[in-house]
């Protein structure tokens, strides 16, 4: 097996255990495998990104958002430490947008840095991370 | 956790050295005091790709410095701050910074930050300052230029009035499952294009699918920009050149009154040249209002679509010579079934013959075809030399034009790869010993502008690259005197002009009066002439006092294949390559003579040259030890002349080389071997390395006749 091979097939395990463990109720042990999650995110208080939110970190992110557990609450997203962000980082973050909608979250921010923002405009994917409406609201950071 | 991007390193270390290249030959074109917008936007264009590139790669130092880089090339663009000449010799330092932490990173090696940290901290006051000098009126715009723009004036109506001389452009882009990967980020692309003009940007993320099944390195998001710029279509199409290969790109004219109108305009479009099935895979993937537009593009489109599918595609050389080498065998097992067809007789035999001619001439054309692969443009060779003069000319205080043609000419990538160094020393003898300082140019009554002349051109079957200035030229006396004080000439001995230029090639000869640490010190032109002969090929000097000197070097087109002359030892076969022999000659008997210390000997128009018993070199049994039963054939190699005694001569024929090294180990003499058509492997010798085993009696020896 090729290593880039491997490292798919390693991802993709990674995800389903992920997967399994957000579609159950919430449990303790999605919080032993990634405490950072239990610190960043809680209902209503709103899922905080980090600084970086590039290709590099991708797999963390994804872990990251996989694991945030909303409750019956709207997914809130806390876009005001992000300092460095690129497509893949912008791409999973729709990903995450059209995740939460299928379940019939609303999804919204409660912050977002200039550079977040300055990104999302040069890709124009602002209305899709449902960012104008924060936006036009004055809400962002 | 982080994705593994290391597969992809060498893409961007390669990519990075180009781009680095025409940044510094954009840069050579910057002229201190005037606006080139178009320059300063290419040069902004490559800090930009490697800043990303390094970026999302993890090689911070590497972003750093170019972002620092930008911000200075960002104030440059947007006619803030004025190109000085401080600033010119800044940005080209940068390069070669930035190229050093490339290939510090590339080597695994650890970087040396001081000159960029210096680097940084210049450019950081020189902005600083610029800042300061400008009027608050000119800052207010750089601060507004910082903030977010509402959301509902993000978007840039296309139906605007264009300004004079501006265009319109509609550009679709679909990413293909690399482009990420490779250091291709759409982000900075379209941050790029914001630079040109007017940029506004429709996404469509409904391919994008849920974050459970997304795989973050695939970009699923397809993009239709509207551009306004006043920039050329070129210029749209270097941004995107980075990601040439891994996306789906087409950029077309829009009309001024709005994408329905380009729509419109398109569908009147009959031009067939891209098939129904491409354009049907671009608007099966495209947004809407795009896939109309890909459904029956207008001529200009399909030329951009045409433009992108006629591109290059990246290999690894090695793949190119695993090729090549099965192309070799497959030569020498045709030219064993040909041999072996002679022995046929019969009512189909002729048949057989003929189509074995005909696929030789199919292999032949097979095996050229892929060595022109392996060719490149001499000019990504020469790219280095305007640096190099304009550096050079600065720092000696005179005026130097370098002349360059012939850019487009071929060479083998080893040859290439191996040539620059030595023409780097020839072009740096020019500047420093061959032109004069501006004065003394007056005064000879030549312009005070001295040239420097690269060429490079095909004759016969080999390339010739000439390096010619109109400096001063070289004094024949005073180089015979030179050698004769060193003891490297015979005092009684007379030498052709010839054989007195062929002394600048000698170990240790200089007549530069003082050395410089560019030259003169005598070591240089003997490593010249010998990395040139290690190719195969030649360099030959000719001088005029007063006038100036021509360098002329010869190469063969390939390193994979040698035109040889097959010569019979006893039972083996050897290959003699042809641009090493002078001639051959049978000895009358008694003819040579024995010499102490240096074996045997004979004269060979005015000169004794050592006689190399091949049959002792390799310890085969020949014919006949007399040697005027066998053939004396007169070879060259390292500037050094000898007799090699053989049997007899076979005959001329092209050999593919079979590397020693890989298949077996360095031989001295040996440069490779190869596999003749009966199925036996042959030695291809290698007369500079047989030379060099038998020292002693390859010294020539002076007649003095």
């Amino acid at each position: 097996m090729t290593k880039e091979k491997q490292k798919s097939e390693a991802v993709r395990s990674r995800k389903k255990k992920v997967i399994a463990l957000v579609e159950a109720p919430a449990v303790t042990p999605v919080l032993c495998i990634a405490p950072a999650v239990e610190a960043t995110t809680t209902p209503r208080a709103g899922l905080k990104l980090e600084t970086s939110c590039i290709l590099r970190d991708a797999p963390d992110m994804q872990f990251q958002l996989l694991a945030a557990d909303f409750g019956s609450s709207d997914a809130l997203i806390d876009g005001s430490a992000v300092e460095r962000i690129d497509t893949a980082g912008l791409q999973m973050l729709v990903a995450f947008v059209h995740y939460q909608e299928k379940q019939a979250r609303k999804v919204g921010w409660t912050a977002a840095s200039p550079e977040l923002l300055k990104a999302g405009k040069s890709l124009g994917v602002l209305k899709d991370l449902r960012l104008e409406e924060t936006i036009a609201s004055g809400e962002a950071a | 956790m982080s994705i593994d991007l290391d597969q992809f390193h060498d893409v961007f270390f390669t990519e990075s050295f180009e781009a680095l290249d025409s940044m510094e030959s954009a840069l050579l074109k910057l002229i201190p005091g005037e606006v080139d917008s178009e320059t300063v936007n290419t040069i902004f264009r490559v800090a930009h790709s490697i800043k990303g590139g390094a970026g999302m790669f993890g090689f911070n130092d590497v972003a750093s410095f170019t972002h620092t880089l930008e911000t200075l090339l960002d104030e440059l663009r947007a006619g803030r701050m004025a190109v000085t000449d401080y600033i010119c010799e800044g940005l080209l330092q940068s390069v070669d910074q930035i190229r050093a932490m490339i290939t510090a990173i590339q080597r695994q090696q650890p970087l040396d930050l001081s000159i960029s940290k210096v680097l940084q901290e210049d450019f950081k006051r020189i902005v600083a300052e610029g800042a300061a000098a400008n009027s608050l009126a000119a800052a207010a715009p750089k601060e507004a230029k910082q903030e977010i723009a509402p959301i509902a004036a993000q978007s840039v109506q296309i139906a605007t009035p264009m300004p004079e001389g501006s265009s319109a452009w509609v550009i679709n882009f679909k990413a293909l499952p690399d482009l990420l990967n490779r250091g291709n980020d759409p982000l900075r692309m379209f941050d790029e294009l914001a630079g040109l003009g007017e940029l506004k940007v429709s996404s469509d993320c409904s391919a994008v699918p849920d974050i459970t099944n997304l795989d973050p390195a695939h970009c699923h998001i397809l993009w239709s920009l509207e551009l306004i710029t006043a920039a050329p279509k070129s210029s749209i199409e270097m941004i995107f050149e980075w990601a040439e290969g891994d996306c789906e790109l087409i950029i077309a004219p829009a009309a001024a009154s709005g994408p329905a109108l380009v729509i419109a305009t398109a569908a009147a479009s009959d031009d067939t040249d891209i098939s129904a099935q491409e354009d049907s895979t671009l608007e099966a993937e495209l947004p809407a209002d795009v896939a109309i537009a890909a459904s029956a593009p207008t001529a200009q489109a399909r030329a951009a679509v045409k433009a992108v599918e006629v591109n290059s595609i990246r290999v690894a050389i090695e793949k190119i010579d695993e090729l090549l080498n099965t192309v070799g065998e497959i030569v020498i097992t045709q030219s064993m079934l040909s041999q072996l067809s002679k022995k046929f007789e019969g009512q189909y035999a002729e048949r057989l013959r003929s189509g074995l001619a005909q696929l030789d001439m199919n292999i032949r054309e097979l095996q050229e075809s892929v060595m022109r692969v392996r060719m490149l443009p001499v000019g990504s060779v020469f790219s280095r030399f305007p640096r190099l003069v304009r550096d050079l000319s600065a720092r000696l205080g005179k005026q130097i034009r370098l002349q360059i043609s012939g850019e487009q000419t071929e060479l083998d990538k080893t040859v290439l790869e191996k040539i620059g160094d030595p023409l780097v020393h020839l072009v740096r003898n020019s500047i420093d010993h061959g032109i004069e300082l501006p004065e003394d140019r007056r005064i000879a009554g030549k312009p005070e502008e001295g040239t420097v002349h690269l060429n490079a051109f095909h004759k016969g079957g080999s390339i010739n690259i000439v390096i010619s200035d109109d400096g001063k030229g070289l004094d024949k006396n005073k180089l015979l005197e030179k050698a004769r004080s060193k003891g490297l000439v015979d005092p009684t001995a007379t030498l052709t002009d010839e054989q007195i230029y062929e002394l600048i090639f000698l170990p240790g000869f200089s007549t530069a009066a003082q050395t410089t640490d560019l030259s003169g010190r005598g070591v240089g032109m003997d490593v010249v002439r010998r990395n040139i002969k290690e190719l195969g090929g030649n360099v030959e000097l000719r001088t005029e006092l007063g006038k100036g000197t021509t360098t002329t070097i010869t190469l063969p087109l390939t390193l994979a294949i040698v035109d040889g002359q097959s010569v019979a030892v006893g039972m083996e076969t050897y290959i003699v390559p042809l641009v090493t022999i002078i001639e051959s000659l049978q000895l009358k008997a008694g003819s040579a003579s024995h010499i102490y210390n240096h074996g045997e000997v004979f004269s060979f128009r005015g000169e004794y040259l050592p006689i190399i018993r091949l049959h002792d070199i390799f310890g085969v049994e020949p014919r006949s030890t007399e040697l005027h039963d066998g053939l004396i054939m007169i070879v060259e190699g390292d500037g050094r002349r000898a007799g090699l005694f053989i049997d007899e001569l076979l005959g001329q024929q092209q050999v593919v080389i079979k590397s020693m090294e890989t298949n077996y180990t360095r031989i001295e003499g040996v440069g490779g071997a190869t596999i003749l058509g009966e199925g036996t492997v042959a030695l291809i010798l290698d007369i500079a390395g047989l030379l060099r085993i038998v020292p002693d009696r390859a010294i020539p020896l002076r007649t003095g006749t």
